[in-house]
Parts: C-alpha cells; structure tokens; sequence
C-alpha cells in the first residue's frame, strides 16, 4: 500500500462539506489555481450566495447506516440521503477495497432497495476490508458520508428459517409432545459447512404474555413436552450463523393441541370441585383420612355416573342441583345390578389411595387403566368411550363428565381423576363395600373377576352376563382395582335389609314410587329414606336421623338389630350400626337425598 | 531337588496369578479398541478441533471489541492502523470456493502453518499491551488463553492429518514471523497502530480457521451433507 496516499489523504477528497473540496481544489489544480485564486474564491463565494437566496444548498451528508450478508457470499450496504438542499439529488457509492488501489463504484443500485448497494458473489470478498462512501450530490455540489470500514465476515444476519412445521405426536406412553421442524433459509450454504446456523425456538399459548424461549443449537428440530390440550400454542424459529447476527423471528406457526377425549360422568356436584372441596369429595367416596369440612350445605354429593357415550365432551355444570340428566332412579333388584347409588369403593380406593394431596387436576384415563398392565383395558384417551371401554356397560349410553375438574383441566379425561381420588384418599373402603353389599355383591364379584382374570374376552363375558342382569339402561360400576368409577346412570337408593352376623348389610333396592323421584320437590315424600351420614371404623354406619317422622320407624327397626351409636368412634365391629347425626348431613336436593359427605368425616381419622 | 523348586516356582507363579486375579478387581482394565487400534474417530476428532477453534475465535473478537472500543469512531486512526496482515504471505484460500477447490491435507497444513504462526506474536502482544490501555487486562488474558488453546489445536489437527492423511503429514510449513516489526523504542502512536493491526489479523486469522475446519469436517465426514 505503500504507493497508494494514506487513506486519511483518500478521504480527504471525497469531501465532508464545502470546506475541503476547495482544498482539494487547490491540490489539484495546483500552482495556476494561486494565481486565480481571489477571482476563484470570489467566484465560489457569490454562486453560494445566490444559492442561498433561492433556498437551494449542496445536499446534505448521507450515512451509510448498515450493512448485512445474510450468507457471507453477498453482501448489501444501506445508507440515509440526509437533506437533498433542495434540488433533485444523485446518489453514488464508492469503495475500495484492501489491498486494491483502485476505487469502485456500487454494481448494483436496484436488488436490495431504494438507497441501497448489493454487492453479488462476483464483488464480494470475505475476509477483506472494503472502504465504503456514498456521496450525494445535487447542481449545487456533493456531499459524502464518513468512510465505513466493513469486512463481511463480520456482518453476517441470515434471513429467518422456513418451513416450520407443528405436529402433535406420542410417545409410546401415550404422552404427547409438539414436534417441531424447520429448515434452515433458502440461500445460506449450510451443506458444505461454509455457514455454521444455530437455531432458537420460542412458543407460547395464545394466551399466555410471555415466550417460552429454547436454544436448540444446530439441531432443525425440537420437541415439546407438557403442553396443555385444548390449547392453542403458536411457535416461531429464529437462525444466527456461528459468529454473527440472530435473524429475526420467522413465520408464525400455530397449532391446537387435541383434548384427551375421556367419559363424562354425571351426577356429581361440579360446585363442589370448583370450590376446590376436594376433600368433601374423597370423603363422599368414603376416601379416609381427609379433613373434615366445616361447611356441608352446600355439598352435593351423588353417585357417579358414567354413560358411554360417542360423545366424549366434558360437561360443565355448575348447578348444585343434580344435572338431572337421565336421572332416573330405578328399581334395584336384588338380580340386578343397577349400582345405583353405590360403587364399588373398594376397587375405587384400592391399596393405590396414598397420601393425601391437593386436589388432582389431571385426568388421564390411560394412566388408571395402565396400571393393571392388560392393555386391552386400556381406554386409549382419543378413541370413542364405547370402543374401549371393556370395563364399562356395553349399554351405558353416554358418558358424563365427572365434574371434578377445575375448568382449565376440564379438557382432560375426568377418570384420572378417580384414581387420583383414590391417591388422595388413601387406604381402602372395605366398609363401604360391605355397605353396598347386597347390591354390590354383583359388582364385587365381577371387579374381582376383573382382577383375577385379566382377558378382555372373560371381561366382556362377564359385561354380558351383567347386562342381562339389568333389563334397564343402566350399568353397575364395573371397576377393577385401579379403574375409574362407572356409575350407573340414575342413581337410587338402597334400603338396608338387614345387618347379618357378619356385619354386612344386605340392602334391598328402594322400590320406586310411581315417578315419585321424577318430580321435583319429591324428596319431601321420599321418607323411607335415611341417608348415611358416615361410615365408622370398618363396618359402622352412621346415619343421618331425619327430622320426620317417618324415618324413626327404620330407625326404630334397625335400633333394634343393631345399637346405634352416636358420633363416636366405637369399634363394634361386628355390627353395622345407625346413627344419627345433625340435620346438616342431610341434604336435599333435587329429586333425591343424599350422602352428604362431610357427614363422613368425623367417621374417619 | 530340582522338580522341587521348580514345584515351588509353578506354585509361587500360580499363587501371584491367582492374586492378582483377586486383588486388582478395581484396577481399570486397558481400553479395549475395535481392532485394536485404539483412534478417536475422525468425526470425534473434528469437533473436538473445531470446540477449540470456535472458542479461539471468540476470543479474539473479544479482545478486538475490547480494543476497538478505545479507538470507535476514530475514522483516521483506524485508516492508518489497516495494513498488511504478516500472515497474508501464507496462500490462505480466500473464499468458499477457493478453499473448496483445496485439497484436505494441503488445507490441514495451511491451517497448521497459520495457527503455528501466531504463537511468537501472541507472546509478545502480552508486553506490548501491558498497561497501556484500559482494555490491557482484558487483551492480556485473552492472548494468553488463545495461546494456551492452540497449543491444543495443532496438536488436534495434527492428529487428523495422522489419521486421514498419514502421507501429508511431515509437510508442514511454518511463515516465519519476520513481518510484525519489533514495537521497541517505537512512539506511542505507531504502537498503538501496529498492537490494532495484530489484534485485528489475530480475529481474522482465528476465522479463517474456524471457517476452514467446519468446511472440512462437512467435506471429510458428512461428505459435504451437514
């Protein structure tokens, strides 16, 4: 370079204003420019001031304000035109670059814009610097910017990645991830290895404020796990090359995630899972070792129902009052096997019932019926209720949802629920299944038919056998050990035979009256009815006294078989016994009383 | 009495083997190679190289942003600092497709001549830069660190060139370090002009190497599909 004048003297004569272009002028022009230098100046000087009087003015200095190479093969330089003093303005770019001696102008005005330089393959060298300068100039005069010293290996910013494609997909424990893919911009060489890309991804619900952003290296590809169903999740990549600029963030993708379809289950109070009373809830399973409640009015507490059902929503129903949907109580023959108001407790709260936690808010009906490892038992989570249900009636004709789903999780299968319920319960009812005997002595059977025998073919067989039992649409509960409740669809009442030797009661199906339970306000005549307000060490039922009449003669009639005990932990354990308890157990509503389930808790430690 | 001692030694022999059967359990059994050649595959040894050139790079961009800072907008300055890189003499390929049309083993030795070439000036950067800037530290740590990694890097690539190109290795060639003027007894300003020039061919040189090593590994072991 040692021939070239320094480049602080190059610069010198592309101007930065009015000044030194007459400097330059003078070393160009050399000696004779001495002589006529008054005139010259004179000269200059008036042009300038008529110009002046015009408005009119050199234009002013432009900035070269950034270049980029989105492929470290070509490179565009931008700049701003600054003021155009008035008059129409010409733009030109010059460079140089190291190790050259000549200068050269821009080889293309056009590809990348308005004020804008691409520099192809053919002009672009890496790993050189190049001496840039855009000079304005208008009938008054130019105006350059400052030289920008730019090497394109360091100005590198790709364009952003295409091709983003979302999938759902699973693994083969059924739980599901977002797949994410994309490919890397069109026109950066990434084959050969001359452009290094690593990647970001970033994702956020629709709703959601903030993104969830993730690195993902050189990898085009990237999975996303625990992602809420029912949601609808939009992601976006982004690219930098190994040393350089991040691009910005592509084209928006979206997808929703599907719900996990699972049975509905009527008959159940979604107050009391929206009010986050899970406790009540377990309790009314006859879950133990849960806190009693203070506040029971509220609390409804039924049987829960399940239909099969092609339909497989979610039903959310906010009324305290019985959703009523084919609630029909019906007879409970000592042959059949309606399971109304009963189920089958003991394979609800199996030896699965653990500690006790916060209320579950995840369904998943594959987790449950995983456990007993018979994948035929499986319900898988999006197929129809009826296809995959060996557990379940074969009639029972749609499924409701168990409302103990908080509304955010009500896209999940509801039967997670049931054995989360067991978790949180913890230990087995056998009291309560003693309770349901009579009626349950079907169900009992048939869950530990279902536990010994694991083949789907012994299973339906059993459903048959079942369901001929049943000449109405109904369906007993037909749990195995970890399976989700099924109840039957209208929900009845038991009435207690008699309390054999060994403690169980052997329970007669209530005999309906004449669309008595149908109209509403009938509870008030439903008399006959006690209701059981807890249940006492193993085998002790504790009742609820109703304030009529009418129900001190079974009262009176039981009493006599069995002594009643009154709030208290009494370990007869060879005797079921009645008690009666506050008014507050007793509840009312719809059609039907309940169990209420606080009632229960003071049986229970 | 002979079969008695030697008796005694088969009996001695055997009670060292039956020993060193029972005792040396933890002892770490000899890496066992497939075929017994016991290489890192060449696709391990690549990244490894290329781990400490994109770590050498960075460096150098860092310690040149360090110094940069000093002089930003110092249009004139940095006109003046700009000057032949000394290691412009090695036939550096100087874009992607030159570099393609260059065959591997003559690549790995350029690349080996251009890392081996900055060791002397690394050293002396140390001085120089002491205490004359704000950034010295920083420049300081940085120069010894990148000296330090290459050391590993040459032994990386001679490595490669050990395994995938056995012949060519032997041939290489160092520049001799002749350019870079001693900054002894120079004024301040020519000294901080040459420290700007070494620091900005150290960037330079540090992606060039970086660059060239990625485009070899796609070549030699993705077979040009990264």
């Amino acid at each position: 370079m040692s021939e070239n004048k320094p480049l602080s003297e190059q610069r010198c004569c592309w101007g930065y204003g009015e000044e030194p272009l007459i400097h330059c002028l003078y070393q160009e022009t050399g000696a004779n420019m001495k002589e006529s230098m008054p005139s010259a100046l004179a000269f200059i000087l008036l042009f300038l001031n008529i110009s002046l009087l015009n408005g009119q003015s050199p234009p002013g200095k432009p900035e070269i304000y950034k270049c980029r190479s989105p492929d470290k093969e070509t490179f565009t330089c931008w700049w701003n035109p600054g003021t155009d003093g008035g008059l129409p303005t010409n733009y030109s770019l010059t460079y140089s670059k190291e190790g050259e001696k000549t200068t050269h102008e821009c080889p293309d005005y056009e590809t990348s814009g308005p004020n804008s330089c691409f520099f192809s393959k053919q002009y672009t060298s890496i790993w050189k610097i190049y001496v840039i300068t855009v000079i304005a100039t208008n009938q008054m005069g130019s105006s350059a910017s400052d030289p920008l010293y730019v090497d394109v290996t360091y100005i590198v910013e790709p364009e952003p990645p295409r091709n983003l494609t979302l999938e759902v997909k699973q693994l083969k424990d059924k739980k599901t991830y977002l797949w994410i893919k994309w490919s890397p911009p069109t026109i950066t060489d990434v084959k050969t290895g001359w452009f290094t890309m690593e990647y970001e991804i970033r994702l956020k619900s629709e709703e959601a404020d903030e993104w969830e952003v993730h690195f993902t290296g050189q990898q085009t590809h990237f999975k996303v796990f625990d992602l809420y169903p029912g949601q609808k999740y939009i992601v976006q990549t982004r690219c930098k090359p190994d040393h350089g600029y991040w691009s910005r963030w592509g084209q928006e993708n979206s997808i929703e995630i599907p719900n996990v379809p699972g049975p509905k289950i009527k008959g159940f109070d979604t107050h009391l899972l929206e009010k986050g009373k899970s406790e009540e809830l377990l309790t009314a399973l006859g879950c133990q070792d849960f806190p009693p409640t203070s506040d029971s009015e509220d609390l409804l507490v039924e049987f829960l129902e399940v239909d099969d059902n092609e339909d497989v929503q979610l039903m959310p129903s906010h009324s305290k009052e019985y959703p009523g949907q084919g609630v029909k109580p019906t007879h409970l023959d000592p042959d059949n096997d309606s399971g109304h108001g009963s189920y089958d407790s003991h394979s609800l709260l199996s030896e699965k019932c653990e500690e006790p936690q916060v209320y579950p808010p995840a369904f998943h009906i594959p987790e449950i019926l995983e456990k007993p490892e018979n994948p035929e038992a499986n319900i898988p989570p999006t197929q129809d209720a009826r296809s995959s249900t060996p557990y379940f009636h074969a009639d029972v004709s749609k499924w409701s949802t168990w409302p103990l789903l908080p509304s955010q999780h009500m896209t999940r299968s509801p039967y997670h629920s049931i054995a989360d319920v067991c978790k949180l319960a913890g230990g087995p009812v056998d009291t309560l299944a003693s309770f349901l005997d009579k009626a349950g002595k079907n169900v009992l059977k048939f869950s530990k038919t279902l536990e010994t025998e694991e083949e789907k073919v012994a299973e339906q067989e059993k459903k048959k056998s079942f369901h001929s039992e049943t000449k109405q649409n109904t369906s007993w509960p037909l749990l195995q050990k970890n399976a989700p409740i099924v109840y039957a669809k209208p929900p009845d009442y038991v009435e207690i035979h008699k309390v054999n030797k060994d403690g169980v009661l052997s329970l007669f199906p209530k005999q309906k009256e004449n669309d008595q339970v149908e109209k509403p306000g009938v509870p008030e005549t439903s008399k006959e009815y006690t209701k059981v307000s807890g249940v006492m060490d193993d085998n002790i039922l504790v009742l609820v006294p109703d304030s009529r009449a009418e129900n001190t003669a079974l009262f009176a009639e039981s009493a006599k078989k069995v002594p009643p005990s009154l709030e208290q932990n009494q370990s007869a354990k060879d005797l079921a016994s009645f008690a009666a308890t506050s008014n507050n157990c007793r509840l009312q509503l719809g059609r039907l009383d309940y169990l209420d389930p606080t009632c229960f808790t003071h049986s229970f430690h | 009495m002979n079969s008695h001692g030697s008796d005694r030694k088969a009996g001695t022999l055997l009670l060292l083997v039956v020993s060193n059967l029972l005792f040396c359990r933890n002892v770490h059994p000899l890496p066992i190679c497939p075929g017994g050649n016991c290489q890192m595959p060449l696709q391990e040894l690549f990244d490894r190289v290329i781990m400490l050139s994109h770590y050498v790079y960075l460096l150098s961009a860092d310690m040149f942003i360090e110094l940069d800072k000093q002089y930003a907008q110092d249009h004139e300055f940095i006109a003046k600092a700009i000057s032949d890189c000394p290691t412009s003499s090695l036939a550096t390929p100087e874009g992607k497709e030159e570099a393609q049309q260059v065959p591997p083993e003559v690549l790995l030795n350029l690349i080996l001549s251009l890392v081996h070439s900055w060791n002397d000036p690394l050293f002396q950067l140390v001085t120089e830069v002491d205490g004359i800037h704000e950034a010295s530290d920083a420049i300081i740590s940085r120069a010894k660190e990148i000296g330090e990694q290459n050391k590993r890097l040459l032994e990386g690539i001679e490595k490669i060139l050990g395994q995938a190109y056995p012949a060519a290795k032997g041939n290489e060639f160092y520049s001799v370090w002749s350019q870079f003027p001693s900054l002894q007894g120079v004024d301040e300003e020519s000294r901080d002009l040459a420290i700007y020039n070494k620091i900005r061919c150290l960037r330079r040189d540090s992606h060039k190497v970086d660059n060239y090593l990625k485009l070899l590994r796609c070549r030699i072991v993705h077979n040009n599909n990264c």
